[in-house]
């Protein structure tokens, strides 16, 4: 009765059956974790509350007031300033270490402890030491700035704009050693037989660096970069710690706005709002990685 | 076969018996912790000790985060339906949540517990922040008042007498003058600082001569005559390089610990930490006045949530009041530097033994004679006026708007939100 | 002899760097092992000396009194291994299918389960907490780890080591009768080892240290995580913080991942490296 055609049907959709089943579980959560959370923020940010908790649908209101909001304004920009201030440094630094560390040192663990131990440590734990050592009187920042002779008063997490830099120096003290990491299981992936050929004809270090390891790394480059920003974007911990974004909101950036709002002044409608606005750049910067990565495949080629 | 059915059923009889009688109530207990210390576990050994002696309830105290923090969840879980038993809330928190309904007066219970004369041993300063229009809704639990510090060997060396603190605001300006260690343009050493809080303008505004609110809350004079003098004149001491431009309060004392400021306002919860990490002999003070003297107080007093069920009122009732004895008071402010809420706290020898040992704990029950009204801003909104008045404080003193201004915006804003109310 | 020389004079400039950059990212931890160790009037009085003058364990002891660090590690330890436990299974599952089973819209599925790798759980905070707040598990481990079951990051790391994996180890399975269950568990997953504990390294890591999800979704001692429970000494209304606690409580926190990453070095760095993702 069941012919070969129909043996073969059976299991190919057997086939289809367990690849669905298997994946399931992980796509229910994704559903509930990741789309229902981008789709009810849409939702909820066509809604405002009012007066003794009664909520209202005032359509586009939320984002009228939020774009009209000089502090949004603020926020929006300090995010920016936050995401190439320190993007740029710390993926630089990534390259820098990941070089320096390619080559047999002595100690060399002992540096790669010492560049990649930040990444153990939760950021929210380091930067309450960060304070102390941001201190104005007592803080070993402005003692070593002293030593050099260099302005030494500073009142870090009180003033603008040095907060903002506090914010950004922790921030890549925490996160250039792991770049660092990416960095260096790109530069393994180049074949030695290149540099060879190279000093062969004559190349000192800078042409090796330019003409060879620099275009070789660029998709490793773009990727880490991306990563540092969509970081920046999420990566609120110092500053809920060290300024819980003052001074007068110098230090607020989009994550902590949509924390405030959402979670100081339970204001739903506006943090939906600003939630959406934040995956609206996530995914403009996925497109970017994605055109970016197609760019780098045919380069590779 | 009877025999065995008589017997299930006894069982089961005593046994349900058993379960509902021994069911003790336990009461949820939301708390902040607002000064250095172990409080948490301090507020668990206290509920624990309530616990035995109390053999029907249970609390369970819960922590809460900051005072913020504690209205919010508190609130959050009211509108969910899921409202604890009993928090601990600021006055200003306490405004707010009379408005949104979610805690019950305590004039009833204070009546079956004899009116006047069960109140009458709790300060009265203390009891002005737990009525709103009149009406009790909590009673003192954590209070405190700001206090001034100063470091007696740094008056030493600058040539003033360390048992003379300043009294008036000239005199704190001539010392903090005399105080400041310049190099150039730049302080290294600052003669005073005042952490940046609408707590201390509102100590400033009513020092002046001011007021913050009406008695009804349902007025703010924030850009008077007086407010904006008071502005004006914590303004000029950073203008003048005597004071920095933004320290909160934990800065504050940290600083002071550290020799980097001559004298600081701040809380008297601050008394345990600067007590255990200074390294020089200090002293404490009232504030100085100016037209007169006044201080806010602060702090947390214990409210029952409304929506629970009577039985559970009247439990919470009971641990609220078994708190605020004068035992608990006394411990609680031995423990944590909080001032008790009540005189006969100070007639329990522990008590008395602790203030022979460390006088410096009395000066903020003692300037609580220059209390003038209860914990400004006590208006309707309080939670938000009192976020303007921080801002316009941090405003005026860095400079970027004139006190006048800064002040006016404030009022504007406020009055926005007091209209619902008039 | 030159040689020799100028591969010195090559090597020190390079020593000089990373010996600088070394302690310049040092500093932190160093000042932070040191104050633990001093006493409260201490901090203030000698904030730049190294060593304390008279060291003591008080802190210690004090700051695990402040705060029930017991119950913290336990809650720790949950949410973190747990979670890893459910993850290895629900990314073993998916990954098996994305990389070895053929069924129609799988590369389109796979695609959105990288949206996931952009729009984290960190940036869906607000809504994954009302979601959770509705579920009625606010103040429990399991709302803590719920939100990170799935994990794109490793299905995607595992998907490309089984992908890697030769058919003819899997047609040699297939042969001796395996169905998929014991196929995954006896052929694939011992060939995929490394991935795995890669990605266990970074998963352990990443949720012992997380700090925003946890600490709006946990509210008592019942499901309050370690760096939750270290951060929130610090927020003192009234008074100053206690720095030489706080301290020796950061330690108390960190210690266990420090000690483990200094003991399997090599283990961690390569985990980390191979969470790039190059397409």
């Amino acid at each position: 009765m069941w012919g070969e055609e129909d043996l073969r049907m059976t299991r190919k959709w057997k086939t289809y059956l367990l690849g669905y089943l298997l994946v399931l579980p992980s796509f229910l959560f994704l559903i509930v974790f990741t789309y229902y959370p981008v789709i009810r923020s849409v939702w909820l940010s066509l809604f405002q509350k009012g007066a003794r908790g009664v909520t209202r649908f005032v359509g586009l209101e939320n984002y009228e007031y939020m774009f009209g909001s000089g502090l949004f304004r603020q926020v929006m920009w300090n995010n920016l300033v936050y995401a190439i201030g320190s993007t740029l440094p710390a993926v630089a630094l990534g390259l820098l270490f990941a070089i320096l560390l390619n080559r047999k040192l002595r100690l060399r663990g002992f540096f790669r402890f010492s560049l990649f131990y930040p990444t153990m440590i939760p950021i929210a734990a380091a930067s309450m030491v960060w304070i102390f050592l941001f201190s104005q009187s007592y803080g070993l920042l402005n003692k070593i700035l002293g030593i050099f002779g260099l302005p030494s008063n500073i009142d870090w997490l009180n003033t603008d704009p040095h907060a903002m830099i506090a914010i950004i120096l922790v921030s890549i003290w925490k996160f250039a050693g792991y770049y660092m990491l990416l960095f260096l299981a790109g530069l393994q992936s180049i074949d030695e037989s290149l540099y060879e050929a190279a000093v062969i004809e004559g190349a000192n270090v800078w042409h090796k660096f330019r003409k060879i390891t620099l275009p070789l790394l660029s998709p490793t480059t773009f990727f880490i970069t991306l990563v540092a920003i969509i970081n920046s974007f999420q990566s609120v911990d110092q500053i809920y710690v060290m300024t819980r974004g003052g001074p007068y909101n110098t230090t607020n950036v989009l994550l902590y706005y949509i924390y405030q709002n959402g979670f100081v002044y339970w204001d739903t409608g506006v943090a939906s709002s600003a939630s959406v606005v934040l995956f609206g750049i996530l995914l403009v910067l996925t497109f970017v990685y994605y055109f970016g990565l197609q760019h780098f495949v045919h380069y590779e080629r | 076969m009877r025999k065995v059915l008589v017997l299930l059923l006894t069982t089961f009889v005593l046994l349900t018996a058993i379960v509902f009688a021994a069911d003790p109530i336990i009461l949820r207990f939301y708390f902040p912790v607002g000064v250095a210390g172990p409080l948490a576990r301090y507020m668990g050994e206290l509920a624990d000790e309530f616990n035995k002696t109390h053999p029907d309830i249970i609390v369970e105290p819960i922590y809460s985060g900051g005072y913020i923090e504690t209205l919010q969840r508190a609130l959050t879980a009211s509108k969910a339906g899921n409202p604890p038993d009993v928090a601990l809330l600021t006055a200003a928190d306490i405004w707010t949540a009379v408005d949104e309904g979610i805690v019950i007066s305590l004039e009833e219970y204070v009546e079956s517990e004899g009116g006047d004369t069960f109140l009458e041993p709790y300060f009265d300063a203390f009891l002005a922040d737990c009525t709103v229009v009149g009406e009790l809704y909590a009673l003192p639990f954590q209070k405190s008042t700001p206090i001034f510090y100063y470091n007696k060997d740094m008056f030493r060396e600058a040539g003033l007498d360390p048992d003379k603190p300043p009294t008036t605001w000239a005199e704190l300006k001539d010392y903090a003058n005399k105080l400041a260690i310049k190099q150039g343009n730049e302080t290294v050493r600052w003669g005073v600082q005042i952490p940046i809080d609408q707590w201390l303008l509102s100590a400033f505004i009513m020092q002046n001569g001011g007021l913050v609110n009406n008695e009804a809350g349902t007025e703010t004079y924030l850009n008077s005559q007086e407010a904006i003098g008071a502005l004006e004149f914590m303004r000029s001491l950073v203008a003048e390089g005597l004071m920095p431009a933004r320290r909160l309060f934990g800065d504050s004392s940290a600083d002071f610990v550290a020799g980097a400021t001559a004298m600081m306002y701040n809380s008297t919860g601050s008394l345990a930490f600067v007590r255990e990490s200074a390294s020089f002999e200090w002293g404490v003070a009232y504030l100085p006045g100016n037209v007169r003297r006044a201080v806010p107080t602060g702090g947390g007093q214990f409210v029952i949530m409304a929506g629970i069920p009577e039985a559970r009122q009247k439990a919470s009732w009971e641990f609220i009041k078994w708190m605020t004895a004068p035992e608990q008071a006394a411990t609680w402010s031995m423990k944590t530097g909080y001032v008790a809420v009540r005189e006969d706290a100070f007639d329990v020898p522990a008590m008395k033994e602790y203030v022979l040992g460390f006088p410096f704990a009395l000066v903020a029950r003692d300037q609580l004679q220059f209390v003038l009204v209860g914990e400004p801003p006590a208006t309707h909104g309080a939670r938000q006026i009192s976020r303007f008045m921080t801002d316009a404080l941090e405003a005026a003193i860095a400079g970027r708007l004139t006190p006048k201004n800064a002040l006016d915006s404030a009022q504007a804003e406020a009055e926005r939100v007091l209209r619902p109310y008039r | 002899m030159i040689l020799v020389k100028r591969r010195l004079l090559k090597t020190i400039p390079v020593y000089i760097i990373v010996v600088v950059f070394s302690v310049m990212i040092l500093i932190p931890l160093v000042w932070l092992s040191t104050t633990a160790f001093k006493t409260k009037a201490e901090i203030f009085s000698n904030p730049f000396d190294i060593l304390p003058e008279s060291p003591t364990l008080d802190n210690f002891s004090d700051a695990w009194d402040y705060a029930p660090f017991g119950s913290y590690y336990v809650n720790t330890i949950i949410t973190s291994f747990g979670l890893l436990a459910v993850q290895l299974v629900t990314i073993t599952m998916a990954a098996y299918a994305f990389a070895r089973l053929k069924f129609p819209g799988r590369d389109f599925l796979f695609i959105l389960f990288l949206t996931q790798l952009m729009i984290t759980p960190q940036s869906t905070i607000f809504p994954n907490y009302l979601t959770i707040s509705q579920l009625g598990l606010i103040d429990t481990r399991l709302g803590v780890m719920l939100p990170y079951f799935a994990s794109a990051m490793g299905t995607f790391l595992l998907r490309q080591a089984f992908m890697s994996v030769p058919e003819s180890l899997e047609d040699a399975g297939k042969l001796d009768g395996c169905n998929t269950f014991r196929l995954i568990w006896h052929v694939f997953l011992p060939v995929v080892r490394p991935s795995l504990i890669a990605f266990s390294i970074i998963s352990v890591t990443y949720h012992w240290n997380e700090f925003l999800w946890p600490l709006l979704v946990t509210e008592t001692a019942r499901s309050r995580t370690l760096t939750v429970g270290l951060t929130i000494f610090a927020q003192q209304a009234e008074g100053g913080a206690e720095w030489s606690l706080l301290m020796a409580a950061t330690i108390l926190v960190i210690g266990p991942l420090l000690i483990a990453f200094t003991l399997f070095q090599r283990l961690f760095v390569q985990s980390f490296a191979n969470s790039g993702l190059k397409g």
